[in-house]
């Protein structure tokens, strides 16, 4: 920290030459017309449906559909609360397992990271669907297994996974001299856990609360496969536009998904300003070769159950999708087949190639803007950096749907027609993606001495060689880190993009949603496999290139 | 003069870090900075080296104002604190680094240039170790390296000891001296340890909260300290009224016994530190009450606490 604080932490000249002035220009405009506009224009819209000001729309949802507004707070506040907890029992076993079981439980995990949406949903389906393999094969039932509580389990099978990755970390950063000293002044080891461990992970706890309401209220998908007859926000705004055209109705919908989450943002940033000295004084003493935590017996058994019945639903999800898209249990028995491959071969291949392509257009770029963007931010005292800043970070609190329908509102006509183009996929899954990809590389520049900078401009470097030469080069984990989570994110949405495909430009996400509405589940399993090896594939790769790096990259 | 810094003033968000800094320094000299932290002394050294601009005041080489001119393009070069070596390449490459951007250097003369210097600073034996194997030491050295290669008109050195342990800063200290001596290169050191600024430099500035207290010889500084803040910066001082005049006596400098001397007091501390041992004594001098510090070197003097003795003082200096 100390060095930072040496003389100053900016150079004292914001801009050398023209091609720090045309940078800071271009990527300020970029954020500008990709992320303000569009929101801007979600607002506009909802409050001016014929170019006149008025409520009606929003009259309109509160009279007729005070329903929707009722049963999207429910499932969102549900499915947040059954992933918080389920989330932090599996992070409190993890924490505190030996490193093999801990590797072993992240590794788990993060399959479900790198997946694409509904997949618990579709293999939910395939096993307790109306003609489900366990309730109609084996034990003979025709139920039906659509409604809230199917959407509220789903959404937690989906988002436990992040949530639990999340307080994880946090809470492995817990000094294990706390934890020895409260059992040494006394405390139970359950209480210790109460007292010690959760308020010291409590900035872990409450971003991962953030996250998942965020993405609950903003699920769509999740309701129409297997809502049944229960609507929310969410849905209404996807068929408002898919199927009525109804923009301005959408527009509303999307503003009051975003309210709660903009409240629920709020006090998330308030705990996260109280307890950031805790999480970081914690970091730094951490100690974590030791892990003799004994929870007692009873806390053991029940924390570890938890976590394996949840892990098992996890792997037997991947194992149904698997068997699913090669054999075919219709008439009751396995079948092996490849009836299904070869229809994906015949028709939806260009969907994949597509997916992969745009994701690799995405990930480059995203990590090239997020990273000047933050370094121009970071290091240079501009005026408007604080701003731009601002509006860069926006799209992480801004629900799937909110952004895509602000896509086709801001690019459908003059000045910038990009609707139906793979232009306006591509750009919205770069500027989703910013925030995080801006904030992974304001981390690593943090660690990047200040005086580095100063040296190689002090031993007769320009502009361009320090950034490119010296900079750069530094950033490089930073910019794998972000290439890597843009792919995955670009090879998993759907949530913003679907509004914004048509049929030529269909993705693999999209088509494998519209297999799964259709009810063709082999189809849909065979399309999730591919997905999931694909982005196994490049997280794996990727990642090790990272490793290789970290040695470079930590002095 | 060969180095003139005049009037120059340095304001972050309205607070002045640095207020009318004026200093000339002659070609070879070793001047230091030396302060607490936040004095300024890292910020007037960032503004010699080009990486801040002053809002006032102007910074003049060989005659030359090269106030406005960028880091890039000043003969000037800085060792950091933290050495700043480029962590992706090797000894060799960091110190050559700064001889690629002069493009009238042959490929060959340019690594004779940085084998030399490597050389010189006694690192020949890991020219091809990635630089982030190196002790903190060996890093000073190559960044020292470095920056010498280059030739420069001054050299800047920010606090480049404070991250060695004891024994390798005094060793470094002295070597850094000897380097400057031989290549007989204008320098100026930033430091906060005073002990280091008193070994090391042919001159001082004594700096707090942004303003210049005294410049002098290590000698001047320390036994003719001009105000009450460098005579308690650079090493204790007993600080006594008389009249309207401060009178400053350095521990050192106080005669202390059972025979009858001038002044009497009690011993109220006793600290053993080795080489000296640290006595605090009661007294009353014109009415007023002091706690005076005695350092007695040896052990052939012994007095305990709650013993009453004398004492006088040895050499006095007046403050105006």
């Amino acid at each position: 920290m100390k060095r930072l604080s040496r003389g100053s932490r900016n150079l004292d000249a914001p801009f050398y030459d023209i091609f720090d002035l045309s940078t800071v220009f271009i990527i300020s405009g970029l954020i500008l017309i990709f992320i303000l506009w569009p929101i801007t224009e979600v607002l506009v819209k909802s409050f001016f449906p014929d170019n006149k000001f008025s409520f009606e729309m929003y009259r309109d949802i509160f009279t007729n559909d005070r329903k929707l507004i009722y049963n999207s707070l429910f499932i969102s506040t549900l499915s947040t609360i059954g992933t918080i907890v389920i989330s932090t029992i599996i992070a409190i076993y993890a924490t505190f397992s030996n490193r093999k079981i801990k590797n072993i439980i992240s590794a788990i995990l993060m399959m479900t990271m790198i997946s694409p949406p509904f997949v618990s949903s579709l293999s939910y389906i395939i096993l307790f669907g109306r003609r489900g393999l366990v309730t109609h094969r084996l034990l003979g039932l025709s139920f039906s297994p659509y409604g809230w509580q199917g959407i509220m389990m789903m959404q937690i099978a989906g988002n436990v996974s992040i949530a639990a990755l999340l307080i994880i970390g946090i809470m492995s950063t817990i000094d294990r001299n706390l934890i020895n000293a409260s059992l040494d002044l006394g405390e139970s080891p359950a209480s210790t856990i109460k007292k010690v461990v959760l308020p010291l992970a409590k900035p872990g706890i409450v971003a991962a609360s953030f996250l998942t309401f965020v993405k609950s209220i903003a699920d769509f998908g999740t309701p129409i496969i297997i809502g049944g007859k229960f609507n929310v926000l969410a849905t209404e705004a996807y068929l408002s536009v898919i199927g009525r055209g109804n923009f301005p109705r959408a527009a509303a919908i999307s503003v009051l998904i975003l309210i709660p989450s903009l409240f629920i943002f709020q006090i998330y940033r308030y705990h996260m300003d109280s307890s950031q000295l805790l999480s970081t004084s914690g970091a730094k003493i951490q100690n974590n070769d030791y892990y003799g935590f004994n929870m007692g017996k009873p806390l053991t058994i029940f924390v570890g159950l938890i976590t394996f019945l949840f892990l098992s639903f996890l792997v037997i999800q991947y194992i149904v999708i698997f068997l699913s898209a090669i054999s075919d249990f219709r008439t009751g028995k396995l079948i092996f087949t490849t009836e299904y491959i070869k229809s994906v071969r015949a028709s939806l291949m260009p969907s994949f190639f597509r997916s992969i392509r745009y994701s690799f257009i995405a990930g480059i770029l995203t990590s090239m803007i997020g990273l000047l963007l933050s370094y121009y931010v970071e290091r240079r005292n501009l005026k408007i950096g604080k701003t731009i800043d601002f509006i860069s970070t926006l799209p992480y609190i801004m629900p799937g749907p909110f952004f895509g329908i602000a896509y086709i509102l801001a690019f459908n006509g003059h000045p910038l027609a990009l609707t139906g183009t793979g232009i306006i996929v591509v750009l919205n899954c770069i500027f989703r993606q910013i925030p995080i990809s801006t904030k992974a590389a304001s981390a690593s520049l943090k660690n990047i001495s200040m005086e580095l900078e100063y040296a190689a401009r002090d031993l007769g470097s320009s502009n361009l060689k320090v950034i490119f030469g010296v900079v750069m080069p530094l950033l490089k984990p930073a910019f794998l880190v972000s290439f890597i989570n843009t792919f995955t994110a670009t090879m998993t949405t759907v949530g913003a993009i679907i509004f914004l495909i048509t049929p030529s430009t269909r993705v693999a996400t999209v088509e494998m949603f519209n297999v799964l509405r259709d009810g063709k589940y082999g189809l849909a399993s065979v399309l999730a496999c591919m997905l999931i090896f694909t982005t196994l594939i490049i997280n794996v790769s990727f990642s090790s290139l990272l490793l290789g790096k970290a040695k470079i990259s930590k002095e | 003069m060969y180095l003139k810094i005049q009037n120059v003033t340095k304001e972050f968000d309205n607070i002045e870090a640095v207020k009318d800094f004026s200093l000339e320094v002659s070609e070879g000299e070793l001047v230091s900075l030396l302060g607490p932290s936040g004095c300024g002394k890292t910020t007037m050294l960032r503004m010699i080296g080009g990486f801040l601009n002053p809002n006032k005041g102007s910074i003049y080489l060989e005659n030359n104002d090269i106030t406005k001119i960028p880091p890039e393009k000043r003969p000037v070069s800085t060792v950091f604190q933290n050495y700043a070596l480029f962590p992706h390449l090797n000894v060799l490459d960091n110190v050559t680094y700064g001889l690629k951007n002069n493009k009238e250097l042959s490929k060959k003369s340019m690594i004779d240039k940085a084998n030399e210097m490597i050389d010189i600073v006694g690192m020949s034996d890991f020219k091809n170790r990635s630089v982030t194997e190196l002790s903190g030491g060996q890093q000073q050295r190559v960044a020292l390296a470095r920056s010498l290669v280059l030739g420069p008109k001054v050299l800047l050195m920010d606090e480049p000891l404070s991250n060695l342990d004891a024994k390798l800063r005094l060793k470094m200290r002295e070597e850094i001296k000897k380097i400057q001596k031989e290549l007989k290169i204008t320098m100026i050191f930033v430091t906060h340890d005073q002990e280091e600024a008193i070994s090391i430099s042919d001159r001082i500035v004594v700096m707090n909260k942004g303003e210049i207290k005294q410049i002098g010889s290590p000698r001047e500084i320390y036994e003719h300290p001009n105000n009450i803040f460098v005579a308690n910066f650079i090493g204790r001082a007993n600080i006594l009224n008389l009249a309207d005049n401060k009178i400053i006596v350095r521990p050192e400098n106080v005669e202390l016994g059972y025979n009858e001397m001038k002044y009497k007091g009690q011993i109220v501390e006793k600290n053993y530190l080795g080489f000296f041992t640290s006595y605090s004594i009661k007294t009353t001098i014109f009415d007023m009450e002091y706690t005076i510090f005695a350092d007695l070197i040896g052990t052939n003097k012994n007095f305990e606490i709650n013993d009453e003795v004398y004492f006088d003082f040895k050499f006095m200096h007046p403050i105006k």
